[in-house]
């Protein structure tokens, strides 16, 4: 079996993690999970991913922030912003762009959307 | 409104006692401790019976002007004719003197039938007032029959009081009520209106932060379902609820951004926007509402409908603002309705209409149907702004708002708001009645660059 991608969620909602976790794994995909920023960025130092899904609002370090970080650790890194507020304007988008995510989906978002995010990025990279 | 009452009451005395109006008026607040600025219409009406008119006909007698004020009496015989007028009566009626004893057939005093029921009829006291033209006066007169002492009828005494100085006195005060209340009401409602848009402001940061917390609930329920759902063949029994729960967080999901998007503090921003869109977003806040109560909610959206610049808050506050009237309209007709919701591009325009089948817009409603604080519900239910705020918000969007409305009785009568005519002028067109049916409807037309 070709081996899937490696996918890090990085959310405080617990009921966030376990939908990753049950919607990927069968499907193949090797899903981590950290429950705020802090924890997202010190699993970032030490491995590598092929997706880090990460969530704004989290205590320690929110998700800009961890973005950041991460950037700097690992430049190419596909980064995917999961926000729960809807944001009509795409404001939010826009900053999360410049500050280097790939993109910006928002909850409560639609499993197939994720599933198609995945395979835009892992795509990308198998090529 | 400081010293109005004051002043325009000593104007009116003044008319009559120059010299001691000012005084008197002063004299009967110093007696209640009350100022100029402080006393109420009810506590100067007070003054001027207990206080002003006594001393005034004191005062006056003194000055010899007793016949301007007060009154006196006519002396008939049984048989009608005048035996005696008082000078003062002669001089407040402006009876020349040849006419005092054909005073009951010109009857400038309407005194003819009174006198008739006390000499005849056995009326054994009439009292009635009367207005007459030259010199204006407003005249209380009390009648009754003069006796002897076998008790039989010898003629009739009739006495007359000029009531104009007091009466245009109670028409000032009632004038002044009449402004205070409506004062009054204005500043409740503006009051009103300031809690309201400080609530909605609080409101919206309420919505704003639940709707945030309430994302991450519903993306879970969303997601553990849809991935049940695609697992699960069409033949499990269990695929059923779970499509069902997918359907509802769905739903909520709708809900929560529609309440965002409305929460957001409007900025004018004008920009291209498809209106069925904002339209419908608007309709789901208005959904439930109607549903509760039965009521039929009817989208009929032309989908080749092109995009047109305007700002989607507000075209959503005006459907949310018609619809809500709407609602209100059925509910009164006590029956279930239902509201139609059509978008349609004619001409150069688009036509937005919401009408309902409810108790229609009544003929004294009509002309004060766009009126900012104008409203036909209880105190504390309406603010009476829902209307003014879509006119407005039409204008600003260069549009027209037309009204048609039937009751369910009468004819049709329809008419137009127009951008560029005042609020309060609509023209009155009628159509004949075709007998639809009972129910108002508003069309929305708004131009196409």
């Amino acid at each position: 079996m070709e081996k899937k991608a490696r996918i890090l969620m990085v959310d405080d909602e617990q009921g966030i993690r376990d939908l990753f976790k049950f919607l990927l794994e069968p499907l193949g995909y090797q899903v981590f999970t950290a429950i705020d920023g802090l924890e997202g960025v010190e699993m970032v130092k030490k491995e590598s991913f092929d997706i880090v899904f990460l969530d704004v609002h989290m205590p320690r370090m929110r998700g800009p922030e961890a973005l950041k970080v991460i950037k700097q650790l690992r430049p190419n890194q596909p980064v995917v912003i999961f926000s729960s507020s809807s944001d009509p304007k795409h404001i939010f988008e826009e900053e999360a762009k410049k500050l280097g995510a790939y993109t910006c989906i928002y909850k409560p978002v639609e499993i197939d959307e994720i599933l198609k995010i995945i395979e835009e990025i892992t795509g990308r990279e198998s090529e | 409104m400081g010293k109005d009452l004051y002043n325009s009451v000593i104007s009116k005395i003044a008319v009559i006692a120059p010299m001691f109006a000012k005084a008197l008026v002063d004299m009967g607040l110093e007696k209640y401790g009350l100022t100029p600025y402080t006393v109420t219409p009810s506590q100067m009406k007070r003054i001027i019976d207990e206080e002003v008119f006594p001393k005034l006909k004191n005062f006056i007698k003194e000055a010899g002007a007793l016949e301007t004020i007060g009154g006196g009496k006519i002396v008939f015989n049984n048989k009608g004719e005048v035996v005696s007028i008082d000078n003062a009566v002669k001089k407040l009626i402006g009876l020349q003197p040849e006419m005092v004893f054909n005073i009951t057939s010109n009857d400038k005093l309407q005194i003819k039938a009174p006198l008739n029921s006390v000499l005849n009829e056995n009326k054994e006291v009439v009292i009635y007032e009367v207005s007459i033209k030259e010199p204006n006066v407003i005249l209380n007169i009390a009648g009754g029959p003069v006796k002897d002492g076998d008790n039989k009828i010898t003629g009739a005494m009739f006495f007359l009081q000029d009531m104009t100085l007091r009466k245009s006195l109670e028409t000032e005060i009632d004038n002044v009520y009449e402004k205070l209340e409506r004062t009054n009401n204005e500043l409740k409602t503006a009051q009103n209106v300031a809690m309201q848009s400080e609530k909605m402001a609080a409101i919206g940061q309420l919505a704003g932060g639940v709707a945030h917390e309430i994302n991450n609930p519903i993306a879970v329920i969303l997601g553990f379902s849809q991935v049940l759902t695609k697992r699960l063949l069409e033949s499990d029994a269990n695929c059923m609820p779970l499509r069902s729960i997918e359907r509802e967080a769905l739903r909520c999901k709708k809900l929560v951004n529609d309440l965002l998007t409305f929460s957001r503090t409007s900025k004018s921003s004008m920009e291209p926007i498809d209106l069925n869109v904002a339209i419908d977003g608007a309709l789901s806040l208005v959904e439930t509402k109607a549903k509760m109560r039965n009521i039929g909610l009817i989208r009929n959206f032309d989908d080749k409908l092109p995009n047109i610049t305007a700002n989607s808050n507000q075209i959503q506050q005006v459907i949310i603002n018609l619809c809500n009237n709407a609602i209100d309209a059925i509910l009164e007709s006590a029956s279930d309705g239902q509201i139609t919701i059509t978008t349609k591009c004619h001409d150069g325009f688009i036509e937005i209409s919401v009408s309902d089948t409810g108790s229609g817009i009544p003929e004294e409603v009509r002309k004060h149907l766009f009126e900012p604080f104008f409203t036909t519900k209880e105190v504390g239910k309406g603010t009476g702004l829902g209307l003014s705020l879509v006119y407005e918000i039409v204008q600003k969007h260069k549009g027209t708002i037309e009204v048609e409305s039937k009751l369910p009785v009468g004819p049709d009568l329809s008419f137009k708001g127009s951008s560029g005519s005042l609020p309060g002028d609509p023209d009155l067109s009628f159509k004949g009645g075709s007998g639809s049916l009972p129910g108002t409807k508003f069309v929305v037309k708004l131009p196409l660059e």
